[in-house]
């Protein structure tokens, strides 16, 4: 048999595509965990709660713009509530009582968006708003199953629009987090919280930004990821998928969750057709990714732009 | 250096943790200009006391005065903004960093660019690295910290790391430098470079100190002032000379038979 390189490319792409939308969620993470040194276990809902909160809007047909500013402002609100009535009172406590206060926070929004809002499974059609947003020339009507034929290569536009949202937004994030004192703040503020209190470094605002921002990213991963999994409790799942991009790019790394999210983009959809073959099983995508996550830490245990813990003896 | 003109005031201080009194209507002053030793045995409330004074704790009753200003309720942000800053007895480094990278969260107060402009590089914020950075290496050089510049701080020794947070404290260019108990855990060299140190800032940039510190050898010959606490009270005030002979304090020191 010949190999179908036209396959394995539309592989490749459609991996790397995923792959932005992996590292943009991870980014959330990556972005608390650096400025507070522990793992959000509340992200998950919050994509659930920004998202819902968009959907129930629309549906209450509210203006497409008009709901996504309003949703964006919430989760701006709900950043700044975050750093007051959670961070705040706990600063200088121990990392595991913030860790379990963010599970504690997850629980809370879990009931809010149910209490507010409702269980009830919701689909989304972006497109359709998109549509009608952006008047687009081209007809992207139904673009979630409408394709672009480049160079034989089939592309859905869904795809493509997504990345471009995501990638624009990552790069923003990257130089926002890179370039700018608040990204060393962000370091000193998850080391230390004294010491940076003591040099001048805004210990509340740095929280509240980031918590704020990390909304935002779940805002906009949310609307992106509930087209295709619609918006409902398979989404806080759906956030499981960044966890093995942080553990390859390091928890604390920005270039790294983008790394790692390109890496298991395309990493599980290699598996899931060649692996998944030689095997003769399928589904292989759903465990692939914890797998070449773990083989990454057999060699690199920090992860691949990760910090290496400094510990003298 | 003494100039006469009181730059703290530090007026019946009263601080507990829920039963336990660990200050007790301390008062004293603290001269601008001058080098200021706070002393006693351990548990005495020394490092309370500076904690007081840098807005890290709040106490019951009192006020602290710095600069004319009451700043007894102020968070430890806003008095670094009134010209403190401090080195901590466990260090306070942030320990992922280059010591460049620690001592540069020094100026973080005496930025004034936004973010858009730092993220351009452009305007303001271009202008201010170059200036953050020569002040930077003033302190570097200064401090002898320039072969360990890229170094991660959590690498160096104990004494050096001490080092780079005297540096850190230093760029925020400081009216007030607190240092808790600086030469802790050093040995006889490096207590001899640190207190070097501490002479030639409060001589070359007229910066006010005050320190904890165990080493009576190193507290008498470079302070102008002692204040001595013991249990949460003050025992002794004056100069290292009235300070020595003070029997209060030699009780303290020596133990005596009760």
């Amino acid at each position: 048999m010949d190999f179908d390189w036209v396959f394995f490319i539309e592989l490749i792409v459609g991996g790397l595509m995923s792959g932005v939308m992996y590292s943009l969620v991870a980014i959330g993470f990556v972005l608390i965990y650096k400025s507070s040194g522990i793992f959000n276990f509340a992200q998950g809902t919050m994509l659930l709660f920004a998202a819902l909160t968009f959907v129930k809007l629309t549906e209450g047909s509210v203006n497409f713009w008009v709901a996504l500013a309003v949703t964006m402002a919430t989760m701006v609100v709900f950043g700044i509530l975050v750093e007051r009535f959670m961070m705040r009172p706990l600063a200088n406590q121990s990392l595991l009582s913030l860790f379990m206060a963010t599970v504690g926070l997850a629980i809370l929004i879990e009931g809010m968006s149910q209490y507010i809002w409702d269980s009830a499974i919701h689909g989304l059609q972006l497109a359709d708003f998109l549509d009608l947003a952006l008047l687009d020339p081209v007809n992207m009507t139904v673009f979630v199953v409408d394709y672009i034929d480049w160079l034989d290569i089939l592309i859905s536009k869904f795809d493509v629009f997504a990345t471009i949202v995501a990638g624009t937004m990552i790069l923003v994030l990257a130089v926002f987090f890179q370039k700018t004192r608040t990204g060393m703040s962000l370091r000193a503020v998850s080391d230390d919280h004294l010491a940076a209190m003591a040099v001048g470094i805004p210990l509340s605002r740095v929280w509240a930004l980031v918590w704020a921002v990390t909304g935002i990213i779940a805002l906009i991963a949310g609307l992106l990821w509930a087209e295709r999994v619609s918006v409902s409790f398979t989404l806080v799942e759906a956030v499981l998928k960044a966890l093995p991009v942080i553990l390859i790019g390091g928890l604390t790394s920005i270039p790294g969750a983008i790394v790692g999210g390109l890496i298991i983009g395309v990493g599980e959809k290699m598996g899931e057709i060649y692996l998944g073959d030689l095997m003769g099983v399928q589904g292989i995508e759903t465990w692939f990714s914890y797998f070449i996550a773990l083989v990454f830490l057999l060699f690199k245990p920090s992860g691949l732009f990760g910090l290496k813990a400094i510990e003298r003896v | 250096m003494a100039s006469g003109n009181s730059i703290l005031q530090i007026d019946d201080i009263n601080l507990a943790f829920g039963g336990v009194t660990a200050l007790n209507g301390i008062s004293f002053d603290v001269a601008e200009g001058e080098i200021c030793a706070v002393i006693g045995p351990n548990g005495a409330g020394k490092s309370s006391m500076l904690n007081v004074i840098n807005g890290v704790y709040v106490p019951q009753s009192g006020r602290v005065i710095f600069r004319g200003q009451d700043c007894t309720q102020m968070r430890p942000r806003q008095i670094a903004k009134l010209g403190m800053a401090r080195t901590f007895q466990n260090i306070g480094l942030f320990q992922g960093m280059t010591v460049l990278e620690n001592i540069l969260t020094g100026r973080s107060l005496k930025i004034r660019s936004t973010w858009i402009e730092q993220g351009l590089n452009i305007g303001r914020a271009r202008r201010e690295e170059v200036e953050n950075r020569a002040l930077v290496e003033e302190v570097i050089e200064f401090l002898h910290l320039q072969s360990i510049r890229k170094t991660p701080v959590g690498k160096l020794p104990y004494g050096l790391q001490k080092r780079v947070e005297l540096a850190r404290a230093l760029v925020a260019e400081p009216t007030l430098l607190l240092q808790d108990e600086p030469m802790t855990g050093m040995n006889l060299e490096e207590k001899k470079d640190m207190s070097c140190f501490a002479l030639e800032i409060n001589r070359e940039y007229g910066t006010t100190i005050v320190l904890i510190e165990h080493d009576m050898s190193v507290v008498m010959d470079i302070s102008d002032h002692v204040v001595v606490l013991d249990y949460g009270a003050k025992i002794g005030d004056g100069t290292p000379d009235e300070v020595k002979n003070n029997q209060e304090v030699i009780d303290a020191y020596l133990g005596v038979t009760h």
